[in-house]
């Protein structure tokens, strides 16, 4: 955690020496936390949600909409956070136990295409089409927000803390739980766990970093697309956190960064970029299906002459 | 988006809700072509196709492409059968290899997949939507007392019956279809049987991507070619599948057109029906139901 923290404090330097600047750096983190926030359902539990774009994208348009009435960002941020895990609520309770595997993919994805559509529809709320504007960034303690490299810093604190957030959840006994699920889903019960709960508890964390996530998008692009709630958006999240590693902590981050940094290097060379990530995506789903996570554990191994480490897939 | 907009110019209240109706049953035809393919494949090889739109997509795209050189018929036949090459392709080079891992993994690499195709799709044939316009003999109207059929869309609506029918009998009267229908319940078995089950396999996807091809390649003339129709189009295709019961041949058939209607029909009360009706009416449905209309316990869980 600490090497994370020393990590985020250098990242900007890398990302404007590697010619981005820290508007990318802050889009980074934000994709960062998301992906994290998807593994704690998808790599930690074993539920793949198709429609996490839903979490994202109410704590998008929350904090965007509250940051009208009140612009001070960690407000906006928490209403993001907690309007997100309370739209998850009620959802976890009737997807969670009826739904695993495939259904419960299926059944999030439509969720979460149902809320896109109101969304784009509701235009005196959400802007519909033309998406939401207007965010009020304010200041935070006399900082001014709208520089680019003081909001970078507000995105690795917000990500630091939710972060460490996710850590300490998985750490716990309930994440113990959570990762026997993913591992042996019919033996826990076994055990005197009621996985249904477990399941509907992650979800909903889950949802609550998803939702952070998407608040921080607003305040940093000034702007809240319905697009961001479309599966597309989720099966972007999907893509990056199989990239980084499904199951490891950190993999994910790094896979948000890996795809982001290829995103916005490839965008200016070629519109059809979409057609390289998808591609480089393929193949890592064929070939090295757990993720860059897997790849240095491998590397790691190859190094120091011993068997790999199992990395489950 | 998403919705094609079938209206006809607005006549009096039964006259426009039977127009809706078989608007809706020719959207649900389609519907039924797609979830039918993108079942079959679920059924047997318990694989989610994600492709399985840009296949849709493609046909669309290739008989547009064809119809000008061969004329419109063979155009839509020569389309079905590439996509369902293209679909025989995919399985024997990058999905064979994954049926020892979870299904999550097909899914993941079919949707790498797509974001190709649409690139593919919007590289070589642009990124705005295209016309096409159905051919002259189909183009016209039957009337039939106070209503008026469009001729294509009624022909829509025989090709889905026939090739419905074809496939129910290829899967019940046939060997092929008696090894797929085994292979659902233990293809493992069957293997040790004799029968070379990778190939029903093969066989199997080829079907249901051709079926896709062959849905694509008629909805071009009454819904026009986009490359965002893959992606619009796939949510409902799994729709139609949640609804009937994953792995349901007649799931299909009935979500299918139970979708296509209500999403039309109910706009005549209320306009943004289209877009949310088939998630109510899943969202509904698997209250009660939550393995659909056909579905059974413990397949895909």
């Amino acid at each position: 955690m600490v090497v994370f923290a020393v990590a985020l404090y250098f990242f900007p330097y890398l990302v404007v020496a590697a010619g981005k600047s820290a508007f990318n750096a802050s889009e980074f983190l934000i994709w960062a936390l998301f992906a994290t926030g998807l593994n704690l359902l998808w790599g930690h539990t074993g539920d793949l949600s198709f429609g996490h774009g839903m979490f994202f994208g109410w704590g998008a348009y929350t904090a965007g909409l509250v940051s009208r009435q009140v612009a001070f960002v960690p407000f906006d941020l928490l209403a993001g956070t907690v309007v997100a895990m309370l739209v998850a609520f009620p959802l976890a309770k009737v997807i969670v136990r009826r739904a695993r595997g495939i259904y419960f993919s299926m059944i999030t994805l439509a969720i979460g295409e149902m809320f896109f559509f109101i969304a784009f529809r509701m235009t005196s709320v959400t802007g519909g089409e033309n998406g939401l504007g207007d965010i009020r960034l304010g200041t935070l303690g006399g900082i001014e927000l709208a520089s680019r490299a003081n909001f970078y810093y507000l995105t690795a604190t917000v990500t630091f803390l939710a972060v460490l957030v996710a850590w300490r959840i998985i750490r716990s006994p309930f994440g113990q739980v959570c990762r026997s699920i993913q591992q042996n889903r019919a033996r826990v019960p076994f055990l005197g766990f009621d996985t249904v709960r477990y399941r509907e508890r992650a979800f909903v964390y889950s949802a609550g970093l998803c939702g952070l996530a998407g608040g921080m998008s607003a305040f940093l692009f000034r702007h809240v697309a319905a697009e961001t709630l479309r599966w597309t958006t989720t099966g972007q999240a999907v893509l990056i956190t199989m990239l980084g590693g499904l199951n490891s902590f950190f993999g994910p981050a790094a896979g948000a960064v890996f795809v982001k940094f290829l995103e916005t290097s490839l965008n200016p060379v070629t519109k059809y970029w979409p057609a390289v990530v998808g591609a480089i995506f393929a193949v890592f789903v064929l070939v090295a299906p757990s993720g860059l996570a897997g790849l240095t554990v491998r590397a790691r191994s190859l190094v120091r002459r011993r068997p790999a480490a199992p990395v489950a897939s | 988006m998403g919705a094609p907009v079938l209206l006809a110019a607005g006549q009096g209240g039964a006259t426009q809700l039977f127009d809706l109706f078989l608007n809706g049953v020719i959207l649900g035809g389609i519907y039924v072509l797609l979830a039918l393919g993108l079942n079959v494949i679920l059924g047997l090889i318990g694989v989610i196709n994600f492709a399985h739109a840009a296949f849709y997509m493609l046909g669309a795209y290739l008989a547009y492409s064809f119809a000008p050189q061969i004329g419109f018929l063979p155009a839509v036949v020569a389309a079905a059968v590439v996509v369902g090459i293209l679909g025989m392709a995919m399985e024997t080079s990058v999905i064979r290899p994954l049926y020892k891992r979870i299904p999550e993994h097909a899914l993941l690499l079919t949707f790498g997949l797509t974001l190709v195709a649409e690139q593919a799709v919007r590289y070589h044939w642009g990124d705005y939507a295209l016309n096409f316009a159905p051919p002259s003999f189909l183009a016209g109207g039957l009337s039939l007392g106070e209503f008026r059929f469009p001729t294509y869309r009624l022909f829509v609506v025989g090709v889905t019956v026939l090739v419905v029918g074809a496939v129910w009998l290829l899967l019940n009267k046939t060997r092929l279809g008696l090894v797929i229908r085994a292979g659902v319940l233990d293809a493992e078995m069957v293997g040790a049987m004799g029968i070379n089950v990778p190939l029903a396999f093969t066989l199997t996807f080829g079907l249901g991507s051709l079926l896709a091809g062959l849905g694509g390649a008629m909805v071009g003339p009454v819904a026009g070619l986009n490359p965002d129709m893959a992606n619009s189009i796939i949510i409902l295709a799994f729709v139609v599948v949640v609804i009937g019961g994953l792995g349901s041949f007649w799931g299909s058939i009935v979500g299918g057109l139970l979708v296509g209607v209500f999403r039309s029909v109910l706009v005549y009360w209320w306009s943004p029906a289209t877009e949310l009706v088939p998630f109510f009416l899943m969202a509904g449905l698997l209250l009660v139901r939550p393995r659909g209309l056909f579905g059974v316990e413990g397949v895909f869980e």
